[in-house]
């Protein structure tokens, strides 16, 4: 009998985001993307996807989603945030909810419990038009974005139960994500 | 014949921070965030957590900080992420050696594959500073650090998270055997 020793895979981290090491980081901080800022929604109804990974051997119980707002909110823009499988079917998301009062900051929405095992994942987040600002990370050119896998849909808010995900024309990627503890913000 | 996967990783580096792969290195650098200048803690006995995520078990042989000026006590602790249990800490140390890197002996301890906190604290903020990165409140929050402010200048036995108030990500960790 020969012995194999176990393969070390990385546990998910609290809080899941587009600059995760799990998700697109390593890409992001390589490429020396442009810091982060604010601006409103391009497109009124699209969805932004972000690959992530949760390792073999590993879950992720996802308890909240959130994003940050940019310099502006709109009490007229309501936001989805939500989790895909790698086919477009989607597990969980929270509903249209209003874009929060406070500007800047990162606000927190409340989703059903949901457990990913070991697979490939997107997180998703749409809005229902472009007043209001968000926090948002871009690359000089669309494919950057498209280069790290990430998938934009159109007239996918709230978001959808399947998605048909498309090569996006930007590179831009709004700051969002999910938490595994039930403290955010 | 037995097929054995060779190992995909065999050495790992003995040095753990908050700001390496394990912690928040990744997200940190996506975002451009400068090592701040040496900085006072936020506030007296506060506890800072900074997330780590361990992809193998590892036994610990040191908690390190690093030095600003030097005032005052430091305490650091590994606590385990799901359950807010206390896994391991230093006993209180008397800050020693001006903008040096700090180590703290303990005695081994083995911890398994998982993701934690590295909890420290400080008991003033007068004169003592750390090295620190200047990351943003919001990010900070978004990539997991969390406080605790008891009023007292200990690590409890399980933590109690409150949000993080002030942008403040110690560079510290442990070392392994």
């Amino acid at each position: 009998m020969t012995y194999a020793p176990p393969i070390p895979r990385r546990p998910p981290p609290v809080m899941i985001t587009c600059l995760s090491a799990i998700s697109t980081g390593r890409e992001i901080a390589g490429r020396q993307w442009t810091l982060p800022s604010t601006g409103a929604w391009a497109e009124a109804n699209a969805a932004h996807f972000f690959p992530f990974i949760i390792d073999y051997n590993w879950t992720f119980t996802a308890v909240k989603g959130f994003w940050h707002n940019g310099a502006t909110v709109s009490a007229t823009n309501t936001i989805d945030v939500g989790i895909y499988d790698s086919a477009g079917t989607r597990l969980v998301s929270m509903g249209a909810t209003t874009q929060g009062a406070t500007a800047s900051v990162l606000q927190e929405v409340n989703i059903t419990d949901t457990v990913l095992g070991p697979g490939f994942y997107y997180a998703a987040m749409s809005a229902l038009n472009t007043t209001g600002a968000f926090l948002r990370s871009f690359g000089p050119t669309a494919a950057d974005g498209t280069g790290m896998g990430f998938k934009k849909a159109v007239t996918s808010h709230p978001l959808p139960a399947s998605v048909t995900l498309t090569t996006p024309t930007t590179s831009v990627m709004p700051f969002f994500g999910f938490s595994a503890r039930a403290l955010v913000v | 014949m037995t097929f054995t996967p060779p190992p995909t990783k065999v050495f790992y580096n003995k040095y753990l921070s908050t700001l390496g792969d394990e912690g928040m290195g990744v997200p940190n650098a996506a975002v451009k965030t400068a090592q701040g200048a040496l900085l006072a803690w936020p506030a007296a006995n506060r506890i800072i957590y900074c997330p780590l995520e361990l992809e193998r078990p590892v036994t610990i042989d040191k908690f390190w900080w690093s030095n600003g000026a030097v005032a005052g006590n430091v305490l650091m602790g590994l606590y385990n992420a799901i359950t807010l249990a206390k896994v391991v800490d230093i006993p209180s140390t008397v800050m020693a050696g001006a903008t040096t890197t700090q180590e703290v002996d303990i005695t081994g301890t083995k911890v398994a594959s998982g993701r934690y906190y590295i909890a420290q604290s400080a008991s003033t903020i007068t004169t003592a500073t750390f090295t620190r990165s200047a990351v943003s409140l919001q990010f900070a929050k978004a990539f997991g650090v969390a406080e605790e402010n008891a009023g007292t200048f200990a690590l409890p036995a399980t933590a109690t998270l409150v949000a993080h108030t002030v942008g403040y990500v110690p560079v510290s960790g442990i070392i392994i055997l």
